[in-house]
């Protein structure tokens, strides 16, 4: 059964209604993006997603604040990777993409079009003590470059280290895992 | 959702109220294909600021519910009509499913009503009193509470620098001795409540206004925002520094060593009846700042190297310490600064260990005598490596 975001039997995520979403679509399109509705501008179709649903993103997403990345990142990725191993593809599906979360089918988010990458790695390390879903992941570092789209700082309500990452560049990035699942 | 606590392309960890008002924490704790599975706690406003600020970890939190059950939520997202909400006791709970040992949230929390200085000041129009606010923001303190010990010696930082400034007013500074009991009584200030954020005392005069005549508590406490105010500017800092006596600076060292020794910056806000508010902040970093300042701009302050040293007692709770210098044959005691307190934590103590430690010794103005006694506190400390410590 498809879903859609306006489906109002749909539990969305954890069953209260949204979150990440709430604050979006937040600002202008990012210039160096564009967008699905913004005339002569280049519209991105990451490699990953180009063999399934495109991810049609929406007006003034990526927003005009966001910056291309540089440097190291964290994020979660299978638990049954080990120390070493690369992520592979399926670690790179949009949100948006997924066939479940809170943001599956949920297009009109722009925060669903992005991946959720962590510049502190300590911040994942202190999410494991409180849930096992966390325990249950892997953690990869990654690396990303200035060409391969944009980033914006969204830190959870306690303040941390979360990130927005827009890919441009259909490559998935370079990554490995650095710390193996805890359950 | 009201607020979330960590988010990987969803929220894991966020709180959460229902459309009858019913507030729940959740976390995500298990998934498959094409479901996830969340724990919700229901849980009141008092035990929500308890685990949102840390007080109460999270594990607890999940293993007593006040209610005694929690809900385990299924999100189908392939056949959403087969989401499952189930009321499960915490024995029932997959011990693995729980929160760690020891975790906790850790977010500043306001336990108390927030109170701004419009607010202040209308109070102040209200009452028909001057109404004096600090607001103290050390950097470890998650509630709308205080460590009794440390707001003590804030408060009684406060009140004698208040004290010293409006004997300054007066036109009756004295450096020493007691201070005229009709100057105390028009300085002194009561305790109305405390409020947040991060805490805040709200404070009053204890005597009533003088009509007509400004009094010694509103020239005191507009110095006293001068001060606080002139933190980000040394220049500024070092002229009213030099316009005051030795006693309001001892009293006003004391109560910036006392805000450094908390990590905490300070913010007043002083409104008078139908009078717009005055407000200053000093920041924890010019806290520092300002001391430094205060230190070496007077002669009532002096550093004393000691190079063979043992510890006595470390109080580390307390922030205070007790040496005693082999090379004099004296005993010193005081409060540590913060870097002090880092580095003595852990050293051994007796009389076989020996350590070079530098100090403070500042003069301090007794309120009963005509007594200058000295304080010390302690700067750093280190172990003496040439002798060889056992």
């Amino acid at each position: 059964m498809s879903l859609s975001a306006d489906d109002p039997d749909r539990i969305r995520g954890p069953g209260l209604g949204s979150a990440r979403g709430v604050s979006t679509p937040r600002h202008l399109a990012h210039p160096a993006l564009g967008c699905e509705t913004c005339v002569g501008q280049v519209r991105y179709i990451p490699k990953t997603m180009a063999n399934s649903a495109t991810p049609h993103r929406p007006p003034g997403c990526p927003p005009a604040t966001a910056a291309p990345p540089d440097g190291t990142f964290f994020r979660l990725v299978s638990g049954k990777l080990r120390v070493g191993e690369a992520p592979g593809d399926g670690e790179w599906v949009l949100p948006v993409s997924k066939p479940k979360g809170e943001c599956a089918g949920a297009t009109d988010r722009c925060d669903c079009h992005a991946h959720s990458v962590f510049a502190d790695v300590d911040d994942l390390r202190r999410a494991r003590t409180w849930s096992q879903w966390v325990r249950s992941k892997a953690i990869a570092s990654l690396q990303l470059r200035s060409d391969m789209g944009l980033i914006e700082a969204s830190p959870s309500d306690i303040g941390d280290s979360h990130n927005d990452w827009w890919p441009i560049n259909g490559d998935p990035p370079e990554a490995l895992v650095v710390e193996e699942a805890q359950a | 959702m009201d607020e979330v606590y960590f988010d990987h392309e969803g929220p894991r960890l966020f709180s959460a109220t229902s459309r009858s008002g019913r507030r729940f924490l959740a976390v995500a704790v298990d998934e498959d294909e094409s479901s996830e599975t969340y724990l919700y706690l229901p849980v009141s406003d008092a035990r929500f600021g308890e685990i949102r600020s840390g007080a109460l970890d999270l594990r607890t939190a999940f293993r007593e519910p006040e209610d005694g059950s929690l809900f385990v939520v299924v999100a189908d997202y392939e056949q959403p009509s087969r989401n499952r909400v189930s009321v499960v006791s915490p024995d029932e709970v997959a011990e693995d499913w729980l929160p760690l040992e020891g975790s906790r949230l850790q977010a500043s929390t306001a336990t108390r009503p927030v109170i701004t200085a419009e607010a202040l000041s209308l109070e102040a129009s209200q009452r028909g009193r001057a109404m004096l606010a600090v607001e103290l923001d050390p950097a470890d303190i998650y509630r709308t509470e205080y460590p009794l010990r440390s707001l003590a010696r804030i408060s009684r930082g406060i009140q004698d620098a208040v004290d010293a400034l409006a004997q300054e007013a007066a036109g009756r500074a004295t450096a020493r001795g007691a201070i005229p009991e009709s100057i105390l009584q028009e300085a002194e200030l009561a305790f109305v409540e405390s409020r947040a954020a991060s805490f805040v005392l709200v404070l009053a005069p204890t005597s009533p206004p003088r009509l007509f005549e400004a009094s010694l508590l509103v020239d005191a406490s507009a110095r006293m925002t001068e001060l606080i105010e002139a933190g980000h500017d040394p220049e500024s800092l070092s002229r009213l520094l030099a316009g005051s006596g030795p006693r309001a600076r001892a009293k006003y060292r004391a109560f910036l060593e006392a805000l450094q020794d908390d990590d905490s910056g300070a913010s007043f806000w002083f409104a008078e009846p139908n009078t717009p508010p005055r407000t200053a902040t000093l920041r924890r970093e010019e806290v520092r700042g300002s001391l430094e300042l205060l230190r070496s701009t007077t002669t009532e302050v002096r550093e004393i190297e000691l190079s063979r040293a043992s510890i006595i007692a470390v109080h580390l709770r307390r922030g205070t310490f007790e040496l005693f210098d082999h090379a004099l044959g004296r005993r010193y005691a005081g409060y540590m600064e913060p870097d002090a307190r880092l580095e003595i934590a852990g050293l051994p103590t007796g009389d076989q260990y020996f350590y070079r430690a530098t100090l403070l010794a500042e003069e301090q103005y007794s309120e009963t005598t005509d007594e200058v006694f000295t304080e010390h506190r302690l700067r750093s400390i280190s172990e003496r490596t040439e002798t060889g410590n056992p």
